[in-house]
Order: C-alpha cells, then structure tokens, then sequence
C-alpha cells in the first residue's frame, strides 16, 4: 500500500502519541509547519479510508460551549504500514549512501 | 407597562413635558432624561397593531408609544438609547460558507473534514476572545474560511488522483 510523505508524517506523529489520541490541531502545531490545518484533516481523512487510522468524537460535558473535537489513533495496520514505510525509507538512503 | 417588559426589553421610560399633533407625525418635546436627544419626531403608524412608532433624530431606537384609549401620552418606551446598548446577534464564523460547502460536498467528506474544521477554527476563535486577543480571533474568522476552502480543494484533488489511479487500473 503507497502511503505519501505527509501520510507518512501524520502516521509518525501518530505513533510517536503512544497509543494515546491526538487532535488535529495538536498535529499541526507538532509538525513545524510541515502540516496546515486545511490539509491535515483531508490527509486523516484519507488514513481513515485505508484503514490506518480510526477517530472518535471527543466526549464533552453537556454544558460545554464549544464544539466537540474528532480524537485520531493509529490502528495497528497503520503502524505496521509505517514501519514498512520507514524500513524501505532507511533501505533507499542505505542505497544512496553505499552501506547496502 | 409593566415593569417585568421594561426589563425584558431594557428599554428606557421618558416623561414628556408637552407633545403636539401633526397629522402623520407626532412632535414631541424635551425629554427629560439628558443623555436623549433634546427632541423627538415620532412618526405615529395608525395601522399597526401596538402602536409602534419609527423614530427621526435617534441612534436606530425603536420606540413604542404608549398610550391610552383617550389619546394622552404619559411615556415613550425606548429600545435603546444609544448604539453601544443595543444587543448585537453575531453569525458563528465560517457558518455560512460551511453551511454551504457542505451541500455541494459528501458527507462522509462533511463529517471528517469540514466539520472539524469548522470545530477547531470556533474553538481557537472562542480561546481568542476569552483572551481577549481581538485581533486574533478577527484572524481566526479568516483563517477557518481559508481551511475549509483548502480542505475542499485538497480533497478534490484527492479525489481525481483515485478516480485516475482506479481507471489506470482497470485498463492495465
């Protein structure tokens, strides 16, 4: 399965979240401007639909005034996925370089 | 009028000195309290019901005659003295054009994307204005509008690209 390199970004910081869920705006801030926040949910959207990720929505208090946020985890395919991602990544600098 | 609708309405009791009757309009004297214009030119709509009254020479109040059945005027109610106590209704930034977008777009693609931009773009807006960041949150309102443009652009493409990977597929 292709992933592109901003998929690859989203699923890292996924990843790196430890089983724990992150909303889209913490992604953004995360990433130093490598991710905005028009395109990070249209990349989430996409790892949803293949199945790397899952989300819910965020579970507020009844009296809360603000709208509710979709919380997204990494499933598991989406972590093997990025581990194969960074495998062949580090295999074609390998390459690159000479060490293989 | 009762004083349960003069609160309800925040609207302000005026005693006039002396009123005189022209035709269509009412002219009508000082006002006592000093923070009104000196003078009031009420326009008296016999046909409506309630006996509203559209004011000249006041900061868009609405007023309200009241009176009796034997034509004596006691009091004018006022809405609003002045512009800065009229309440103000204000849209929700990106309502509109989320409201919009989301007609012409899926909706799993609504729920996923437009939403939680519209979601996150209120919630900065709010944390701004808490804060009392004017500017920022005048920013945000921008902002959020530039996301869901972006997303929906984003997601067009998105889209094409699988659309032309499946049909490179087939005809492999």
């Amino acid at each position: 399965m292709n992933i592109t390199k901003m998929e690859a970004l989203v699923l890292q910081q996924l990843a790196s979240a430890a089983g724990s869920e992150l909303y889209g705006l913490e992604m953004v801030k995360a990433s130093d401007g490598a991710l905005k926040m028009g395109s990070v949910y249209v990349i989430l959207d996409r790892l949803q639909r293949k199945g790397f990720v899952g989300s819910e929505r965020e579970v507020l208090p009844p009296d809360a005034q603000r709208p509710p946020r979709r919380l997204y985890k990494i499933t598991g395919t989406g972590a093997r996925v990025l581990h194969a991602y960074e495998a062949l990544q580090s295999a074609y600098a390998g390459g690159l370089t000479g060490a293989y | 009028m009762s004083n349960e609708k003069s609160d309800r309405y925040k609207r302000f009791y005026v005693e006039f000195k002396h009123f005189n009757i022209n035709r269509t309009a009412w002219k009508v004297g000082e006002a006592e309290a000093d923070h009104f214009a000196k003078v009031f030119f009420l326009q008296h709509a016999d046909l409506k019901p309630q006996n509203l009254i559209v004011t000249e020479g006041l900061h868009d109040a609405d007023v309200i005659f009241d009176m009796t059945e034997t034509q004596v005027v006691s009091h004018v109610v006022l809405a609003s003295a002045a512009k800065q106590s009229k309440s103000k209704l204000e849209i929700a930034p990106g309502f509109k054009l989320h409201g919009w977008l989301s007609s012409v777009c899926p909706r799993t693609f609504k729920e996923n994307v437009l939403d939680e931009c519209l979601a996150e773009g209120t919630r900065m807006y709010q944390d701004m204005l808490a804060a009392g960041d004017l500017k920022g949150a005048r920013r945000v309102r921008w902002a959020m509008r530039f996301w869901m443009l972006r997303a929906v652009f984003g997601g067009f493409v998105t889209g094409a690209f699988m659309l032309l990977g499946r049909f490179r597929k087939t005809s492999d």
